[in-house]
């Protein structure tokens, strides 16, 4: 019976390691898969639902110095943005929303006029986004900035839980209740996903980058050697679960202890506002992508190139 | 200021590659980087050669590079930057993904280089003390552009220097 357990233990603990060692053989892969796609141009996708909203940007790649976006904010274009080198140009979309705001200067006039204007401090700088913390809000360069350079995150996302494993309904670990995008066609493309590690309470709830190791679910396709989709859910447990009492009570105690509202409500709010969806589709590009300057440029701008503050328009500059 | 930007392009790559192959001496005809490798007027900063033939010539180990060449990039009398042109020994491989990596990763602060593709080039983004850094691989050549902070237009400074530079 003792060398029937011993040999039980060593294939549990040879294959444990052949697995463990195939899963990060398989991320590695993706790892190279995503960094081919980040460098390829491209047009992509993104939305993002939390916090009550639903934001899209839409938005094209040409290289990693020019690119282009347009944000929606609750399915209403809000502003949009190119950014060619070391320029950066915003135009507002949805003109009704600021029309309470005053025009106290030049520039805000021709904002708030529909017309596009150059940003005094330019494209954000190559290092502002591993400088940035928390997710940056409409308008702040890191928005989109974020958005065009989301396939970066593809490695940490396929590291936040248990590591990549290829999608097999038919696997012996295949969980139905565990498989947050069912929905999405097999014709997408090969699909890997990322499931969360199993809940640890010592772990102090801070953020959702705290919790994501043990709530995140992500998925991520790949269809011709490139990644076409990415999909993330951070989807916390049920209000029965022994996991959300837990957390509950964390919320509370946080609520409390910055002096805000504690009761039941304030802390369901806090522990909704965590929870977010991201959904990134992309598509390469086969040929080029040109993405043109503004055709115009407000009285700000125009003010700001006279003076020497900001680059002039840039030219026309095609990918290759 | 000055110093320390050429100090910056020459140690990146004399220091970090070794092979067997001896190192020559720049600006003799057999370097194989050509004199008009950089042209006189990068956007709208003048290119004059530095002379780099002394660090070169002490750099003790023997190196991958077989020769190198230095611009100064200057506004007025303002050094706004250096690009520094590299030639490779037979036996390297600046083709070679790890090779590269084994190049890049010897330069600047940043531990990993950022890799950006930049008018259909791969180029390499790192800093400096107070300087981006952009490299890239051309065939058998190695280019190394340092941007002062102050420059306030180095991503065009860095497209013009690729259509313009060893093509």
């Amino acid at each position: 019976m003792r060398k029937f357990a011993l040999i039980t233990l060593a294939v549990l603990v040879t294959s444990c390691g052949r697995g463990s060692a195939a899963a990060e053989t398989r991320v590695k892969d993706l790892d190279r898969i995503a960094a081919r796609t980040a460098l390829a141009p491209k047009s992509f996708e993104s939305v993002t639902i939390g916090g009550g909203s639903t934001l899209r940007v839409t938005g094209e790649v040409q290289d990693d110095f020019i690119y282009h976006g347009v944000v929606e904010q609750d399915g209403q274009e809000v502003y949009e943005e190119i950014v060619k080198d070391d320029s950066r140009y915003l135009r507002l979309l949805d003109l009704d929303r600021f029309a309470q705001v005053q025009a106290l200067d030049p520039a805000l006039a021709a904002l708030l006029r529909g017309e596009w204007v150059a940003d005094p401090k330019g494209a954000p700088s190559e290092f502002s986004l591993e400088a940035a913390s928390g997710s940056p809000p409409l308008f702040h360069p890191g928005f989109l900035l974020g958005r065009v350079r989301f396939i970066e995150k593809v490695p940490s996302i396929m590291r936040a839980g248990r590591g990549a494993t290829e999608y097999n309904t038919d696997s012996v670990e295949y969980l139905p209740q565990d498989d947050r995008f069912r929905g999405i066609s097999a014709s997408v493309g090969k699909r890997f996903d990322s499931l969360p590690r199993a809940f640890d309470p010592s772990v102090p709830f801070v953020s959702t980058a705290a919790l994501e190791p043990y709530f995140l679910y992500s998925a991520l396709w790949i269809k011709g050697g490139q990644v076409v989709r990415v999909e993330k859910t951070l989807d916390l447990p049920d209000g029965t679960d022994a996991q959300y009492r837990h957390l509950y009570e964390e919320a509370r105690r946080i609520l409390q202890a910055s002096g805000r509202a504690s009761n039941t409500e304030a802390v369901r709010n806090l522990l909704l506002s965590l929870e977010t969806k991201e959904s990134y589709r992309l598509q390469i590009s086969e040929n080029n992508i040109v993405i043109p300057a503004p055709a115009s440029i407000g009285d700000f701008a125009t003010i700001l190139v006279a003076l020497g503050a900001t680059p002039p328009p840039p030219q026309e500059v095609s990918s290759q | 200021m000055r110093k320390a930007l050429m100090m910056l392009a020459l140690a990146g790559l004399l220091g970090s590659c070794t092979s067997g192959a001896e190192p020559r001496v720049p600006g003799a005809p057999e370097a194989g980087i050509p004199q008009t490798a950089v042209p006189p007027v990068l956007g709208s900063l003048a290119a004059s050669e530095t002379d780099v033939t002394k660090e070169f010539a002490q750099t003790k180990q023997r190196a991958y590079v077989t020769a190198v060449r230095l611009w100064s990039l200057r506004e007025g009398d303002r050094l706004r930057g250096t690009i520094q042109v590299s030639r490779f020994a037979p036996d390297a491989e600046p083709g070679d993904a790890a090779f590269q990596r084994s190049v890049v990763t010897q330069v600047g602060k940043s531990a990993t280089p950022q890799v950006r593709r930049v008018a259909g080039q791969r180029v390499y983004v790192t800093t400096g003390d107070r300087q981006t850094i952009f490299m890239w691989f051309r065939g058998i050549h190695f280019i190394l552009m340092s941007v002062s902070v102050d420059h306030p237009y180095p991503r065009s400074l860095l497209r013009e220097t690729l259509k313009e530079v060893l093509v």
